[in-house]
């Protein structure tokens, strides 16, 4: 097998094995662990954008991909929060 | 040269396998932190110019700084949990 | 084949498997770092060294955030779990 046929199948399977482990994942009911499962599907694109040459996407992608991250955990972090604060005044 | 790969290679294999394989959490932070330091290597072996040099050396510290905060994090946890 | 391209493949597989099969959050961190693993080694593989070196500054930045944000989650939901039926006794 060549190497970009190589790295394509690679990145394929791993977009596919992201995608479906983010829906019906084990243990997929906590927000935390879904965002953990994304991720595997944004190296899958990494990758597919590694065989087609996109040299400049690839670095604005991994660039992207930490504020992201830094966003992402905010907002769960709030949300535990206000969950908790709805459940105590409600009680 | 060749040698050297194939030793270095072997000692990557071997890590990958046994940090898919235990169960214990430190030593899967062990196992990883020896990877990178493989990886390292053979990405210095690899290039012949001294980009490649500076890849590996910017590499290795960034590694050393995510094994150093996987580890503090363990010792935090452990008396959440 | 080359034996960096080889490494880099069985780490990304077992990686992206892991990540899934895994259930505590810290050994999911884990294994995504072997994920990065896998990608720097091919991304150098195929001679892209500024990527790489871009790359592998931002690999420490999104596991730091990560732990940082699993650490308030988990004393947010202890908290919860630990004062949840005490709470509403008290304000009676």
């Amino acid at each position: 097998m060549e190497y970009i046929e190589y790295l394509l199948y690679l990145g394929y399977v791993l977009l596919i094995i992201g995608t479906i482990g983010a829906i019906v994942g084990p243990k997929s009911n906590d927000r935390f662990i879904r965002l953990l499962n994304t991720e595997v599907a944004t190296f899958g694109v990494c990758f597919i954008f590694l065989a087609y040459d996109e040299a400049l996407a690839l670095m604005t992608l991994i660039a992207v991909n930490a504020i992201l991250c830094l966003i992402l955990v905010r907002a769960i972090i709030l949300n535990a929060e206000y969950e908790e604060e709805t459940d105590t005044k409600i009680k | 040269m060749d040698i050297i790969e194939g030793v270095i290679g072997f000692i990557a294999l071997l890590m990958v396998f046994r940090i898919f394989l235990t169960r214990s959490r430190a030593r899967k932070l062990l196992y990883l932190c020896c990877l990178s330091f493989c990886i390292s290597a053979l990405i210095a072996l690899y290039v012949k110019s001294p980009m490649g040099g500076i890849v590996a050396i910017i590499y290795f510290i960034s590694s050393t700084l995510t094994s150093n905060a996987i580890a503090y994090t363990i010792e935090q946890v452990k008396d959440i949990e | 084949m080359e034996i960096l391209l080889i490494v880099s493949g069985v780490c990304c597989i077992l990686g992206g498997l892991g990540v899934i099969l895994h259930t505590n959050p810290i050994n999911k961190i884990i294994m995504l770092g072997l994920l990065n693993v896998g990608l720097i080694g091919m991304i150098v593989s195929s001679y892209y060294l500024d990527i790489a070196i871009i790359s592998s500054i931002c690999e420490p930045i999104s596991t730091i955030i990560l732990l940082l944000g699993y650490m308030k989650y988990l004393t947010t939901l202890k908290k919860k779990k630990k004062y949840g039926r005490d709470l509403p006794i008290l304000s009676k």
